[in-house]
Formats: C-alpha cells, sequence, structure tokens
C-alpha cells in the first residue's frame, strides 16, 4: 500500500476517532444494531457453509449459479434501491494533492467493500461450504474468490455511471423512475403473474452457459475447463476496463466541478412557471413566517436531493405495496388500507429530509436564525409548515397513482387516508424538531445519491417513528376490535387533540434546547466532507 | 453602467448617534471556556458609537469567539455585553435589529439567487415586501452582482459571496457593523467599494467594528484599534496612543503588532531545509 493510500486512510481514522467520543450512547446503539443486522447474515453463511457437504454436486449445479446471480443482483442492486453508495473517496478533495490516479482507484475499489458486505460474509460462507464438500476437489472451491473483485469493479462502474447521471438535471428524475421499477422489480415477479412469466428466463440466465456466474460456479465445484477460465479472464478484464473508465469520466467531472466552483457556474435557474406557487406563503402569512417559508420551498425544490426523494415517496411506495395489496397473495389488510400504508411508507422516505434533520440543508447558514430578530419557533413553524405542505402533495400524488393502478379507492378512503397521513405527520414532526435539535447534521442538497447514512440518524429514524406511530396504530386497532368506522376516526380525533399538545411540548423543548446549546448545534451544522464517505 | 450612489442607497435615513449616548460595545471580563481551554480571558472594551474601531489579534487569539459573543452565536461562560446601551443577555432579540453582520463564515444559502436571498434577509428584519425588494435590487446593482441574476449563491465566487454577505448587512441600515474578515477574498474593486460604503456609514454615525488581517487596510480606515492576544486584549486606543505604547521604532501598525504579540522569528532558522539548495 503506498505512502499516500496509508496517509488518506489515516487521516480517515483519526477523522472518526476525534468524532467518536462525542457520539455516546447513540454509537452504541447503533454498534448493537450494526451487529444484530450482520449477525443474521453471518448466520446464514454459517448454515450455508454447514449445509453444502450434504447436497449433490449435481443439485450444486443448478443452485450455485443461480445464487451467484442472486448475489450480484443484491450487491449492484441493493444500494441503488436504498440510494445508499457505501463510502468512498471524496475526491474534490483530494484533487489538489500529487495523488497518482491507480492509487486513487484502488482505494476506490477497495470501498467498495462497503456496498454489500453481506454478500461478502454469504460468500465467505459458501467458499467454506464447497471446500468442505466430500465431492468437491478442496482447492476449487477458492475460484469463489474471484467474484469478489468482479463485483467491487462492477460495483464501482455502476456507482460512477449512477452518480455522474444524477448530476444531470434531467435524467435525475428519470433515474429515479428506473429505481423505483428496480426496487419494486422482486415484488412484482413474487406476488404478480409477471414472475411466473420471467421465472424461466431467470433460471436461463442463470445457468446459461457462457455467463461469468455459471462459469464461476463450474470452476468452484472442480469442472476446470480452459473456456470457463478463459470466459472469468475475458470478464474481469471487462469490468476492470468499465470501472477505469468510469472512475476517469468522474475525476473528470469532479475537475470540471472545482473549476466551476471557482466561480464560473454556467448554469442559474431558470425563472419557475411555478413562481405564484413559490409566493404562496407571502399571501397567507406575514413576515417572517412567510419569509421564511418561501425560502424553505425555493430551496426544497432547487434541492436534487429532495425531488429525488420526493419522487421516491409518490410512486415508489404506491408501486412496492401494489402487489401485495391486490396481487395474487395479497392481505386483506393492505387491500382494505392500501393509502394509508403507502403515505406511511411515503412519510418514513420523506423523514431524513423534512422531519428527523430539518437543519441540514441549511448547513452553516442556519447563523442567520440566532443573528436576525427571528423567533426560533417561528423558524421551526415554518420548516413544519413546508413538510406539511410536500407531505399533502405527496399525498395526492399517491391517491392519483392510485387511481391510475386501478386500485379501489373512493373519496371517503382517500380523505380518511389524508386526515390520517396529516396526524401521523404531526406526531412525527413533533420527535422531528427534537431530534432536528438534538442530532443535526449538514446536509448536501445537491447530492442526490448519498453515501453512508448516520448511524444515529438511522436509529432515531427507526425509534421514533414506530413510537409516533402508536398512537394512529390504536386507531386501527379500535376499528379491528369494535368493527366499527366510527370508533376509528373517534380514535383519530383523539389523536389528532394529543398531536397537537405532543406538537407544542416538543417543539417549546426543541426552543429551549436549542436555546442553550446553539454552539454545539451550529457546530454541527458546520461539519464538512471528511476524506472518504460523508 | 453607472452605479447607484451609495448616497441614495443608504443614506436616506441616516442613522444619528444621539449625543451622549451609550457606547457602541461596552464588554466588562468577558470569559469564554471551551472545555478547560479559555478562548477569551477577562476582556474589556468600549467602542464608543460613531467609531471605525479595528479588532486585531493572532490567529488564534479569540476574535472570531469574541464577535460570536457579541452576535449572541456563542454564549460567554461569564461577563457581561451591552450593545448600544442594551445588556445582550437580556436584549439581544432587540440588539438584534439594529446590528448588521458580515461573518467570517457563511450565512448565505446556496440554493438562493443573490436577489432572493437579499429580499430574504430584508423580510428577517422587518423590512415591507416592497421595500426590501427594491433595496434588493439596488445592492445587488450596488455590488455588481447582477450580470447573471439566475445564477444561485451556491455558484458565487468567495469575493462575490463576501459582497452579498456585506449587502445583507447593509439592508436594515444597522446602527452596528459587526465583521469578521469581511475584505478577506475580495478583489481590489470590490474592497474599495465596501470600504467606501462603511465610511461613509460611520461618517453618519453608524459604529464599524472589524477584524483583519490586512493591517494596511485597518490602518488606513480605523481611528480606533484594540490588538488581542491568548485571549486578553494588550494594547487599545488610537493609532498614535498605541506608537506611543509600543517600543521605540515601531512605526507602523504592523511594528506594534509584530511587537505586542511577540510573533517574531526568523524561519530560515526554524527551518534549516526550507533555505538549503
Amino acid at each position: 500500500m503506498s505512502g499516500q493510500i496509508r496517509a488518506i486512510l489515516w487521516a480517515q481514522f483519526r477523522t472518526i476517532r476525534n468524532y467518536l467520543p462525542r457520539s455516546g450512547w447513540g454509537t452504541i446503539l447503533t454498534a448493537l444494531l450494526s451487529t444484530i443486522w450482520y449477525s443474521i447474515f453471518t448466520a446464514a453463511a454459517v448454515s450455508i457453509a454447514l449445509e453444502i457437504p450434504g447436497v449433490p454436486v449435481s443439485t450444486l449445479r443448478v443452485v450455485l449459479p443461480l445464487a451467484l446471480l442472486a448475489v450480484l443482483l443484491f450487491w449492484q442492486i441493493f444500494p441503488v434501491m436504498t440510494l445508499s453508495s457505501g463510502w468512498s473517496l471524496e475526491l474534490s478533495k483530494l484533487l489538489v494533492y500529487p495523488i497518482r490516479e491507480n492509487a486513487l482507484f484502488g482505494v476506490e475499489v477497495l470501498l467498495r467493500l462497503t456496498t454489500a458486505p453481506e454478500m461478502i460474509i454469504v460468500l465467505l460462507g459458501a467458499l467454506v461450504g464447497l471446500a468442505m464438500h466430500p465431492g468437491i476437489p478442496f482447492s476449487s472451491a477458492f475460484w469463489l474468490l474471484l467474484y469478489l473483485p468482479f463485483n467491487l469493479l462492477l460495483s464501482l462502474a455502476v456507482r460512477e455511471w449512477l452518480l455522474r447521471m444524477f448530476r444531470r438535471k434531467r435524467l435525475r428524475e428519470l433515474f429515479v423512475a428506473v429505481i423505483v421499477i428496480l426496487a419494486v422489480l422482486p415484488n412484482l415477479l413474487v406476488n404478480t403473474s409477471l414472475g411466473t412469466k420471467l421465472k424461466p428466463v431467470f433460471f436461463s440466465i442463470g445457468t446459461g452457459q457462457g455467463a461469468p456466474w455459471h462459469e464461476l460456479s463450474e470452476l468452484a465445484l472442480g469442472r476446470f475447463s480452459f473456456q470457463a477460465l478463459a470466459i472469468w479472464i475475458v470478464s474481469l478484464v471487462f469490468v476492470y476496463a468499465l470501472a477505469r473508465r468510469q472512475f476517469a469520466k468522474m475525476l473528470d467531472t469532479d475537475r470540471a466541478a472545482e473549476f466551476e466552483s471557482a466561480g464560473r457556474g454556467k448554469h442559474g435557474t431558470r425563472r419557475s412557471r411555478f413562481e405564484w406557487l413559490l409566493n404562496l406563503p407571502s399571501r397567507l402569512f406575514d413576515d417572517p413566517l412567510a419569509a421564511l417559508l418561501e425560502k424553505e420551498i425555493r430551496i426544497l425544490s432547487r434541492s436534487p436531493r429532495f425531488r429525488v426523494i420526493f419522487g421516491m415517496a409518490c410512486i415508489f411506495s404506491a408501486l412496492v405495496f401494489f402487489p401485495l395489496a391486490f396481487g395474487r397473495n395479497h392481505s386483506r389488510f393492505m387491500a382494505g388500507n392500501y393509502l394509508p400504508v403507502i403515505n406511511t411508507y411515503g412519510l418514513l422516505i420523506l423523514g431524513e429530509l423534512l422531519l428527523w434533520n430539518v437543519f441540514g440543508f441549511d448547513r452553516k447558514a442556519a447563523q442567520i436564525y440566532f443573528v436576525a430578530p427571528v423567533r426560533f419557533e417561528t423558524v421551526l413553524r415554518a420548516k413544519n409548515l413546508a413538510a406539511l405542505a410536500a407531505i399533502v402533495l405527496m399525498t395526492l400524488f399517491t391517491t392519483l397513482f392510485g387511481y391510475a393502478l386501478h386500485a379501489p379507492i373512493t373519496p371517503t378512503s382517500a380523505i380518511t387516508s389524508i386526515f390520517l397521513t396529516l396526524i401521523l405527520a404531526l406526531f412525527l414532526l413533533a420527535c422531528g424538531n427534537l431530534t432536528s435539535v438534538i442530532l443535526p447534521r449538514a446536509i448536501d442538497p445537491s447530492q442526490a445519491f448519498r453515501n453512508q447514512k448516520s448511524g444515529k440518524a438511522t436509529l432515531w429514524l427507526m425509534l421514533c417513528f414506530i413510537a409516533m406511530a402508536i398512537p394512529v396504530g390504536l386507531a386501527f386497532l379500535a376499528r379491528w376490535a369494535f368493527g366499527s368506522e366510527w370508533a376509528f376516526l373517534l380514535v383519530l380525533c383523539c389523536d389528532l387533540v394529543l398531536g397537537l399538545i405532543v406538537y407544542k411540548i416538543a417543539t417549546e423543548a426543541a426552543v429551549a434546547r436549542v436555546e442553550r446549546g446553539r454552539e454545539q448545534f451550529l457546530d454541527a451544522l458546520s461539519k464538512g466532507k471528511e476524506l472518504v464517505g460523508q | 453602467m453607472e452605479r447607484p450612489s451609495v448616497d441614495r442607497q443608504l443614506g436616506a435615513e441616516a442613522v444619528a448617534a444621539p449625543a451622549g449616548s451609550a457606547p457602541a460595545i461596552e464588554i466588562s471580563d468577558l470569559r469564554k471556556d471551551y472545555n478547560g481551554f479559555l478562548a477569551v480571558d477577562g476582556l474589556n472594551l468600549t467602542v464608543p458609537q460613531g467609531c471605525f474601531f479595528g479588532f486585531l489579534g493572532p490567529n488564534g487569539a479569540g476574535k472570531t469567539t469574541t464577535i460570536r459573543m457579541l452576535t449572541g452565536l456563542a454564549i460567554p461562560t461569564s461577563g457581561t455585553i451591552r450593545i448600544l446601551g442594551l445588556p445582550i443577555a437580556e436584549q439581544g432579540f432587540e440588539i438584534r435589529r439594529r446590528i448588521g453582520i458580515v461573518p467570517d463564515d457563511s450565512l448565505l444559502f446556496d440554493h438562493l439567487t443573490g436577489f432572493e436571498y437579499l429580499q430574504f434577509v430584508g423580510r428577517m428584519y422587518e423590512l415591507t415586501r416592497s421595500i426590501a425588494k427594491e433595496r434588493s435590487q439596488e445592492l445587488i446593482d450596488l455590488f455588481e452582482l447582477g450580470s447573471e441574476p439566475r445564477k444561485l449563491v451556491g455558484e458565487y465566487s468567495k469575493g462575490m459571496r463576501k459582497r452579498l454577505a456585506m449587502g445583507a448587512a447593509l439592508i436594515h441600515r444597522p446602527q452596528l457593523f459587526l465583521m469578521d474578515e469581511p475584505f478577506e477574498g475580495v478583489d481590489a474593486v470590490g474592497a474599495r467599494l465596501m470600504k467606501d460604503i462603511l465610511l461613509e456609514q460611520v461618517r453618519r454615525g453608524a459604529t464599524v467594528f472589524l477584524t483583519s488581517h490586512v493591517l494596511e487596510v485597518v490602518e488606513r480606515l480605523c481611528d480606533r484599534l484594540a490588538i488581542i492576544n491568548r485571549g486578553k486584549i494588550v494594547l487599545q486606543g488610537t493609532l498614535p496612543e498605541l506608537r506611543a505604547q509600543a517600543e521605540e521604532g515601531a512605526r507602523s501598525l504592523e511594528d506594534i503588532f509584530v511587537h505586542v504579540v511577540g510573533a517574531e522569528r526568523s524561519t530560515p532558522e526554524t527551518l534549516s531545509w526550507l533555505g538549503s539548495p
């Protein structure tokens, strides 16, 4: 490893280490959750390792290539579906140093290990199982290791290509649609007739001669052939060339971005056709609330990150739950509560930007709330109103989309669903106001594709969402217990009152907290990019 | 393109310092402790109204921490601050209405245009929408930020960002300007314009409190100065007073500064390898 790579990794390690003592119990809980998550895959790997020796080679010849194809799909597609690309180098910070492109490329490839470590664990389990198999030569199992560089390089190529596509204004939104389709595909395959139709295709792709996973399976099962080896050499050279090409393009894009950031930016924002909509807050409210709200809407609507997330919330949730609600093996609960379920899921998607960390986009500029004569409570209220506007818009989109999919939606169910979503949003906003001041973290609004998600943020998101959904869950429980829509609505009305009280208390607590700890708050929002990841 | 006059822009309703009024800034025994590190250690300072005040010090001396406490971004560990006669602890909100700030770091929102940002700030400072709009346009013209009106602040150069921040500090005609390195990254023309505006504001009774590492600029602009080192004021007064207090032979502000903060050293001796062929 060159001295420069060691220096990069050392600087990153020091950055993380310097930050750790301030994380407290959040880090411990995050570590605990990660341990549980990876323990599941480790357990799966151990089971695979123990099971494989008892499986006949003839069965393995069918199953292994399909499993390898599934590993590849998970490795390459899962990060895209979750919009999480793992750790990566902040090339813009490293371009000024005399580091060879090869060195940067090497580190970037190794960092792809963070994209889907689950699959590495599973692959190792398979490798151990094959090595212990009595019918397979011990050394053959190690051919499976070739799958690591193959997937790492492919993952790098996919990531760099996607990132460049996401930087293109018009393509960004189109890519959301592609990602949505990718994410929904497994669900559609399992729950609709599409799966039955495509099953033979998947089998033929998985077991088709000449496919890298098939040839690797043959090698790993001790059926060495020069043809399989040649295919693998060609495959590796191909993905290497692809990754190098995409990486070089990304470097060029970053260099161009550096030049533009020096004041030569060539693009501006067009005067929006929806300017009247952006000015709407000024007609409805007085300053400073109106000015703050208008600013929020302008910034959100111009942020690629928000547009992508909003698109996901509107389309993804409606599509992903459609087969579960109306597919072959549909659930009655899902069919009866299609809109509430998809809107709740939409809230979960929007939560990162609109609920849990509402000052993330402001970053250092959040200082203005403390130097201008504006009450912090007003700032929070403006952010919450902007969030509510986006949530209402989302519920309208999902309802329309549901209609377009011919889901059985009645006007009553649509209105009830919007009402329920707003009540849930009220609880989430209350909780989010607190998390936004306790765990603030800067987010780049221009980055449509996030790197590693903050562990603490994930933890908060999960715990808060579950806790805040309980009151709304009680309404469903009342409907089930009493078999009455009126019971459902009555509990929802009680939830509304409770939500308003919780919102008031939580917002006051958030204001008090930020008044006391404004320095830590601003400090957390001022943190810049590190050398690796974010 | 003809620039709108600074007079017209900001002078119409001049900020006059009432005779016998309280000092613009009055700091007593101010301390700021960051986990045992005293960034500001018993600071005492008085800045009269209508004064162009330079606040100098080496890196890490406590300048930015002091400005952050004056603007309310940081809370003092102990001591008192009165701004324009008002105690910051009790009347911070009222004080915010009367001060304009150009911080060392950004207060700017990257995804607004310069014009939108100025309008937003104007409305934050309780200007009516029409006045905020009118002044924003005039400030954009004055600071020559209007050539690409659709450009987002995030695409601005450092100098443009500083000019925009200056415009935002001016928009509500504050009585006191608190500025941390306001000329950093600004070209000569832009810096001259900013200096002219600030001098004019001082002539009309406003107070300017600024930090800068460009000692020639401070020497030329400021009528009073203070030098801070390791969290304490080590010298303050007018330039002639500082000369009198400094050692004999210290004529320029740079001489005085170097003498007071004890930063004289010989680089070739410290880093011998730098001098080797």
